[in-house]
């Protein structure tokens, strides 16, 4: 199917990929959020947005990953939204932010890494989501987040830092 | 000296979610995009059937002359939602009495998880002869 035949035509065609692009869209997001519910109301919000791009004709490749692109938006719009709420609990930031990270040869295991990103605050959950499970270069992470790249990278350190210190904390219980 | 933390990278996993969401989620799709959409669809692409809903199974107005309607509107629902789930298998068989469907039933040896259903014909029509059918439309000549 010609994704790139006139946007006259793209409603049929996204219908057409729903089913195909669906685990996807659906997969992206399960590994990135807390909870399933959460996972099925950002891939709805993915796929009635791109209906809305679709019927405005907006869409370059109507395509499963630029529909995964338009879930990684709604995620990020998500963590924006948590993080505002969560705004009035935050300490001050620590004022020894530039400090570079120890050489630790940590291996992070999937589960836990997931646990402990669960319970980061949703600016360093998104830009460790990002950065790393991502692999978005920085460029694109200050982007996704509306911050210039250098506030991007020294929000990195922090979100190591705290990811860190969560991780290993939870491990010192074993 | 690598970063730990490239260790985290994780590609996109496909994972379906539960079914009734999918679907549900299709429809909403669907009507959003406009009944034109469905309309487009089927004039002028061929799309397996599992691509699209056809209009008459949203609003099932039962011709079905049944003892129990509410069970053939569930088996319809049943029959048709397979259809439409990727993977599943439909087998539709037809037989000329009661006792040759029960006798084939009988004998029949399916995998687990089969599930075989049985109903009667009350209306046998179709494009080329409208003799039983509940509305009228102009036979169409071959």
């Amino acid at each position: 199917m010609n994704a790139n035949a006139s946007t006259a035509d793209q409603g049929p065609l996204l219908l057409a990929l729903y089913d195909r692009a669906l685990p996807h869209v659906y997969g992206y997001l399960a590994a990135r959020v807390r909870d399933r519910t959460l996972a099925e109301d950002l891939t709805a919000e993915t796929f009635l947005a791109a209906v809305r791009a679709v019927k405005e004709q907006k869409v370059a490749d109507l395509s499963v990953p630029w529909l995964v692109t338009v879930a990684r938006n709604k995620l990020v719009d998500h963590w924006r939204r948590t993080a505002r709420e969560e705004r009035t609990l935050h300490l001050a930031e620590d004022p020894d932010a530039g400090i570079v990270d120890d050489d630790v040869d940590a291996r992070f295991e999937r589960q836990r890494t997931r646990e402990v990103l669960a319970t980061l605050g949703a600016h360093h959950r998104a830009a460790l989501t990002l950065r790393y499970l991502d692999g978005l270069p920085v460029a694109d992470v200050a982007q996704h987040l509306d911050r210039s790249v250098h506030a991007t990278e020294a929000l990195l350190v922090r979100a190591r830092r705290a990811f860190r210190a969560s991780y290993d904390e939870g491990r010192s219980d074993d | 000296m690598t970063d730990p933390f490239d260790a985290l990278r994780e590609p996109v996993v496909p994972l379906a979610p539960r079914p009734e969401f999918a679907r549900a989620l299709r429809q909403r799709i669907a009507a959003e995009l406009g009944p034109d959409t469905e309309g487009t669809t089927m004039t002028t692409h061929t799309l397996a059937i599992r691509e699209y809903t056809p209009a008459r199974l949203h609003s099932l107005t039962p011709y079905l002359a049944t003892s129990d309607p509410a069970a053939a509107i569930a088996w319809y629902t049943d029959v048709f939602d397979a259809v439409l789930t990727p993977g599943d298998v439909i087998l539709l068989l037809s037989w000329r009495d009661p006792a040759t469907a029960e006798a084939f039933r009988r004998q029949l040896r399916m995998p687990d998880g089969t599930r075989v259903r049985r109903v009667r014909v009350v209306r046998d029509y179709g494009m080329f002869d409208r003799r039983e059918a509940p509305q009228y439309y102009p036979e169409v000549r071959r």
